[in-house]
């Protein structure tokens, strides 16, 4: 029933990549995902993928933690890589067979779509496995802190993602427990028909949600207890730092980009 | 008819706290799934529905950002930022639908679900599939086209129901009296 990931894999280590600033991570990843468009042929995936390579060498992680964060998407990738192969009629015939007609701008269609799925994973991966949850949401605020002008309650959105992120943990434990206590009382789970299966779901949910209520209204009145009364006017305990190393690695995505858009000129 | 506030409302400390832990229940309840590899169902949709009901469109459109982002981060899969703008939609059609209302008909948790069905799960989705894998290739496209309706004619009757049941809990609505 549950599936084999664990959350918040953030994975302990000394690299240059984890002391990175969480705010370069998520810029970097999220402006990633605009640049790897840019690559339209050969050169441009090779750069593409020798950059993420790099990146991905830098974490000090092994690449086979990389490539299990892909197995949730292997379906996905599967099946459009499957689909461009036998729809894309473009370019030469190289086999025919029956109804099936393979092309080379098929495979090479394919192949493309491969790719770039594996590429923005993979990349996105690295900033989960080297920063800590906590970290990526101090991270957000700080990057959100503009948008306090436009009336974007900042603060109460970070508040509530760090209240997020800290019972996730604790959750996953309550609904591991319920799911077994429900079972010693003969609920089946992932048995019988799909119908079933949802029905067997329900007393897993219920209890969940009115705990899930009930430590809502506990921690509610703990933090106005001890003086909360509001997102605004509060200091801060965890500071981010901007060090040298942010600006060197920002200016070398920026270096990065710009060659994959030259590359588009190259063939 | 009511006159409803769909801007974003000030929210109490409860509130807060609630709807953080609301967004960590999402996040755990998305890695439950049932059924086999081609037809999965997940059950992220009974939270957005609750967020929907409770604090309306313009808070769910908001949270929705930021749980499809972190959980594309958690999770381990890529971000790509148009499920983010399906997420954010799927939201504020619940929320302008499910807002602020006592009890929810069937003929509203039906059209509500379709509405998210065909416009999100099967409109946008493929989109944004096509998009990453930088398909233009009608054949191709209408065939993705085809496998996501099938799937989401054996998601319609399903989530409908799931909805319409804790949506109109008595014992959840009771609790949330406190908050």
């Amino acid at each position: 029933m549950f599936s084999n990931m664990i959350i918040g894999r953030y994975m302990p280590g000394d690299s240059w990549i984890h002391r990175l600033d969480a705010r370069t991570k998520l810029v970097l990843s999220i402006a990633f995902i605009f640049v790897v468009f840019f690559a339209n042929n050969v050169i441009g995936y090779a750069l593409a993928a020798a950059f993420t390579l790099l990146a991905i060498m830098m974490t000090g992680l092994g690449i086979g933690v990389f490539l299990r964060g892909l197995r949730p998407l292997v379906l996905l990738m599967f099946i459009t890589t499957l689909l461009q192969l036998f729809f894309v009629q473009t370019g030469d015939v190289l086999v025919h067979w029956a109804f099936i007609t393979i092309t080379t701008d098929g495979v090479i269609n394919s192949i493309v779509v491969f790719v770039r799925f594996m590429l923005i994973i993979m990349f996105s991966t690295i900033l989960t496995l080297t920063t800590q949850p906590l970290a990526v949401a101090d991270g957000m605020e700080s990057l959100l802190k503009p948008f306090k002008k436009v009336g974007l309650p900042v603060s109460e959105l970070a508040l509530m993602l760090s209240i997020a992120l800290r019972f996730v943990p604790t959750l996953m434990d309550e609904a591991q427990s319920i799911m077994n206590a429900q079972r010693a009382r003969g609920v089946r789970f992932n048995e019988g028909s799909l119908m079933a299966r949802i029905k067997s779901f329900v007393p897993l949910l219920i209890p969940l949600f009115v705990n899930a209520i009930k430590r809502a209204i506990e921690l509610g009145d703990a933090m106005e207890a001890r003086g909360y009364r509001g997102g605004d006017h509060r200091t801060k305990y965890r500071i981010l730092t901007w060090h040298t190393q942010d600006t060197v690695a920002m200016i070398g995505f920026v270096i990065f980009t710009i060659a994959l858009i030259a590359t588009r000129w190259m063939m | 008819m009511k006159t409803l506030e769909y801007g974003l409302p000030r929210l109490r400390t409860k509130q807060l706290t609630m709807l953080g832990i609301l967004i960590a229940l999402q996040l755990v309840i998305s890695r439950f799934s049932l059924g086999t590899a081609t037809v999965k169902v997940g059950f992220t949709f009974l939270i957005v529905g609750i967020i929907a009901k409770w604090y309306g469109p313009a808070w769910g459109m908001l949270v929705a950002i930021f749980t499809d982002v972190i959980g594309s981060l958690i999770n381990g899969y890529g971000y790509f930022w148009g499920f983010t703008l399906s997420a954010v939609l799927g939201a504020a059609i619940y929320g302008f639908s499910f807002y602020k209302q006592q009890t929810i008909s069937w003929l509203r948790v039906i059209i509500t679900v379709s509405i998210v069905l065909v416009v999100v799960n099967v409109i946008l989705n493929t989109l944004w599939v096509a998009m990453i894998g930088n398909i233009h290739n009608s054949g191709t496209i209408i065939s993705l086209l085809w496998i996501r309706i099938i799937k989401q004619l054996i998601f319609l009757p399903i989530q409908s129901i799931l909805l319409y049941f804790l949506l109109n809990n008595q014992t959840i609505e009771q609790l949330h009296q406190k908050i």
